[in-house]
């Protein structure tokens, strides 16, 4: 299994795509603004969310490929 | 809990948050439920009051957004919530904005308020503008 996965970061509020301005960078303990909403959403927190969203895509992928190869030995 | 008069959506996530640090355990070990006990809670420690229905009005708010979840089947609606990960980070985020909102100070805040409402300021100045032309044409007018 070799797959690449994106996950948005999402505004903890409102749950729209996060946006910055070009160049801007963030790191633990930043704020970020929600262009939609207005709302800041602690930095850490959203990387928690995206984190846990990337986990289930991945158990997700796992649980079909393994149904997939389990079908190919009972045939 | 900053407000004095309203109990709402955050203050609500708020009191998982408190009760996490009291007990020292992680979010998804935290569980309340939005019944008359709580709102005796709230009562003695915020000394705001709010009815049960409109306490559990206020959880469908945070269920709505899945900002807290059913920990247990069979105990109600409003029986053993716990915090998701989105709630934490809702609850962290308003107790952060919070926190710098409160070290700022006032020459800072205004600046960020004229910054927010620029629309509004640019507005005002057109208006004042426009007012000051009308009486000068009147004043020349009634002058000449």
């Amino acid at each position: 299994m070799d797959k690449e996965f994106k996950i948005t970061a999402l505004c903890l509020f409102c749950q729209t795509p996060l946006q910055a301005e070009e160049g801007a960078s963030f790191e633990s303990g930043d704020m970020i603004k929600c262009a939609s909403c207005g709302e800041s959403n602690d930095y850490d927190s959203v990387i928690e969310v995206a984190k846990e969203k990337g986990i289930e895509k991945v158990k997700s992928q796992v649980e079909a490929e393994l149904k997939k190869s389990l079908k190919g030995l009972f045939k | 809990m900053d407000k004095t008069n309203k109990f709402d959506e955050y203050d609500f996530l708020d009191l998982f948050y408190q009760e996490m640090l009291v007990q020292g355990q992680a979010h998804n070990l935290i569980r309340l439920s939005a019944n008359a006990r709580m709102v005796e809670d709230i009562y003695e420690k915020t000394r705001i009051s709010i009815t049960e229905n409109e306490l559990q009005q206020v959880a469908d708010i945070c269920l709505a957004n899945s900002w807290v979840n059913h920990a247990t089947m069979g105990s109600g609606k409003y029986g053993n919530l716990q915090l998701t990960t989105i709630g934490i980070g809702v609850a962290k985020s308003k107790k952060k904005q919070s926190e710098i909102l409160s070290k700022k100070s006032i020459l800072k805040k205004s600046s960020d308020y004229i910054e927010e409402h620029k629309g509004l300021f640019i507005f005002l100045g057109f208006v004042v503008a426009v007012v000051g032309l009308i009486i000068n044409y009147y004043r020349n007018n009634g002058n000449g």
